[in-house]
């Protein structure tokens, strides 16, 4: 094993271990409401709809379903309470964290509404394109370029 | 043991053998016989739909080979095959990817040209009704079946820059209602379409199965070919734990790669390749954050391909690559920034591979799973992911990019099983010859990407379709 490979694998198992211990005093949920409420105060947006935006996801496995799993969860656990310096996979961690966001948002009429950020925003529930299809409100259904 | 005698017997119900079966059909008299033997069942769509809802399980995940390696090949062994879960990318190969030897000194020369295969190109667009564009990097003589999907703003950026190196996905997500299929909505999910838009063999082909010439049977997985003399007699099948036999004239063997050279291995075939240089390609995603241009406007999961790099010099030392403009998977993505929602792109960057000797399907002591070994793709490829960053700053310059995240690693499939039973002049080269008939047992036909004898960028179904179109052809005539 080389000295990267060797550093990586470290990273990943303090993660892996400190992910876990804080899942057990730390829920899914409560994360999704805090990322989102952080993440989102600058947009008009009543606390309600994170909350139950995070209850939502998980009753109908959707993170599962999108392959957000247990692995990427912890990953975002430990990287919420982590000081950002710079660290690696700290830009993965963003991406996931952006997941988030944006999942949630287009599970609200912000997109549809062609991204204003001047409206309130409501909550219509989870973006699913099987029991809703043609919804993306990025396609040319939306825009004609 | 059941004895019967059929003029045809194909296995798999998968594109290789339903297009197969289908210029077969056109062709054969109505005492023709028929039998297609479907290792799984139809598990059909309105199912499948159900399944994704929530209202109905998944079936029970099933070991269908054994492997060492973490690498995945996947595949769907129902009714249909894959076309049940494939995202329906049809562009066509290059016409240099037919003659990587004699261009670029790299692997084999395929013993077929582009122009070969040409008018088969076109029969398969036509069956599948393929949107698409009007100027391609590939020849093409006349407009695609169905009007082109939309480009992104994104990609109109690029495509005003590259021109027929950059354009809309050929696709067979359908632009417009056609047949059984509705319209793509870009809906992002296309491994199950919700509106049924991509082709598959449940909605556009199942009728040939219900031709009076032709009797499926379900639940059954062909494992050998009885041999004699050179010659093969029959079909050796195991349904529900006990063992059947099917005689007949012409064999085409229709299941993916895997299966395919693992029957041929349980029958006792000999030849060098038989089960060597199994393949696939290699796929890494990269995010480009945008400084004032939002992404909006595709009509589809996989907008554009970019061919900047795809068939260029340098690939005398490095792989090719087939850029995908992607709009996310499930839902769409966007960007976690103020005022910067959909100021982002996703391009998938997609190397071609060298089939390697050692990558390779075996006998198992279970005579129904193959066993798989994968040990690392070919050097040409690495060459090639190294050099992915120099050729974005190169020909990504043109978009107004504040930053570009890479993913830093390999996608662990791209889905698309090769190789195992190649194509060649000769039998010390590969399995079948250039009309997929196989060196050896001259009535037995081998089907599919299998017989691909160098891997291109290129998504593999079209092309191998467009090979079932022409082995018929050329095997029974027209």
């Amino acid at each position: 094993m080389n000295r990267r490979k060797f550093i990586s694998l470290s990273i990943l198992s303090i993660i892996g271990v400190a992910g876990a211990s804080i899942l057990a005093f730390y829920d899914f949920d409560t994360l999704v409401f805090k990322i989102l409420k952080h993440d989102l105060k600058r947009l008009s947006i009543e606390e309600k709809y994170f909350r139950k935006f995070a209850e939502e996801a998980r009753k109908t496995n959707y993170w599962n379903r999108i392959m957000f799993n247990n692995k990427k969860k912890a990953f975002v656990f430990v990287f919420f309470f982590l000081p950002k310096v710079g660290l690696p996979y700290e830009f993965k961690y963003e991406q996931l964290r952006g997941r988030i966001v944006g999942d949630f948002l287009l599970a609200t009429d912000f997109f549809v509404n062609k991204m204003d950020e001047t409206r309130e925003i409501k909550y219509i529930g989870l973006y699913d394109p099987y029991l809703r299809p043609c919804q993306n409100p990025f396609s040319n259904l939306n825009y004609e370029v | 043991m059941q004895q019967d005698k059929y003029d045809l017997i194909l296995v798999g119900t998968s594109f290789a053998s339903s297009f197969f079966l289908k210029k077969f059909l056109e062709n054969a008299p109505p005492s023709a016989k028929v039998l297609a033997i479907e290792r799984g069942k139809l598990f059909s769509h309105s199912d499948r739909l159900k399944v994704k809802r929530g209202e109905m399980p998944p079936p029970a995940w099933q070991e269908t080979y054994l492997s060492k390696s973490d690498k995945p090949w996947t595949f769907d062994p129902n009714f249909g095959g894959s076309s049940n879960c494939w995202a329906g990318c049809t562009p066509r190969f290059m016409p240099n990817d037919f003659k990587m030897n004699s261009t670029y000194g790299i692997g084999v020369d395929w013993p077929i040209s582009y122009e070969d295969i040409d008018d088969y190109y076109y029969e398969v667009e036509d069956i599948m009704s393929i949107s698409g564009p009007d100027v391609t990097p590939f020849p093409r003589k006349k407009s695609y079946p169905l009007p082109t999907h939309a480009l992104s703003t994104v990609d109109r950026v690029m495509q005003k820059h590259y021109g027929e190196l950059y354009i809309s996905q050929p696709a067979a997500r359908a632009s417009r209602a056609v047949g059984n299929r509705g319209a793509c909505c870009s809906s992002i999910v296309c491994d199950v379409c919700p509106v049924n838009s991509k082709f598959t063999i449940e909605n556009t082909l199942k009728y040939l199965y219900e031709d009076p010439r032709v009797t499926l049977i379900d639940g059954s997985q062909a494992y050998a070919l009885k041999i004699e003399n050179n010659v093969a007699k029959s079909v050796m099948v195991r349904k529900a734990g006990k063992d059947l036999e099917f005689h007949a004239e012409t064999i085409a063997l229709g299941a993916n790669p895997i299966f395919n050279s693992h029957i041929l291995l349980n029958s006792g075939d000999t030849l060098d390749w038989t089960g060597a240089g199994l393949s696939d390609q290699v796929g890494t995603y990269a995010k480009v954050y945008l400084d004032d241009l939002e992404n909006v406007g595709g009509s589809s999961l996989i907008t554009a391909n970019g061919y900047m790099f795809y068939d260029i010099p340098e690939r005398n030392k490095y792989a090719g690559c087939l850029i995908e403009s992607s709009q996310g998977f499930w839902s769409p993505y966007t960007r976690n920034e103020f005022g910067k929602w959909r100021k982002i792109a996703l391009f998938k960057f997609i190397f071609e591979d060298l089939p390697q000797k050692q990558n390779r399907v075996s006998v198992s002591q279970d005579i129904l799973k193959p066993n798989v070994v994968f040990n690392d793709i070919s050097d040409y490829a690495k060459e090639g992911l190294k050099n992915l960053k120099s050729n974005v700053d190169k020909y990504f310059s043109v978009l107004p990019i504040e930053r570009i995240e890479y993913d830093g690693y390999n996608q662990e499939s791209e889905y698309h099983i090769c190789g195992a039973t190649q194509m060649s002049a000769s039998s010390d080269d590969g399995v079948v010859d250039k009309n997929l008939v196989h060196h050896t047992y001259r009535n037995v036909l081998v089907l599919g990407s299998g017989t691909f004898p160098t891997i291109t960028p290129a998504n593999p179904t079209l092309t191998l379709s467009a090979l079932s179109l022409m082995a018929a052809t050329k095997y029974f005539g027209s």
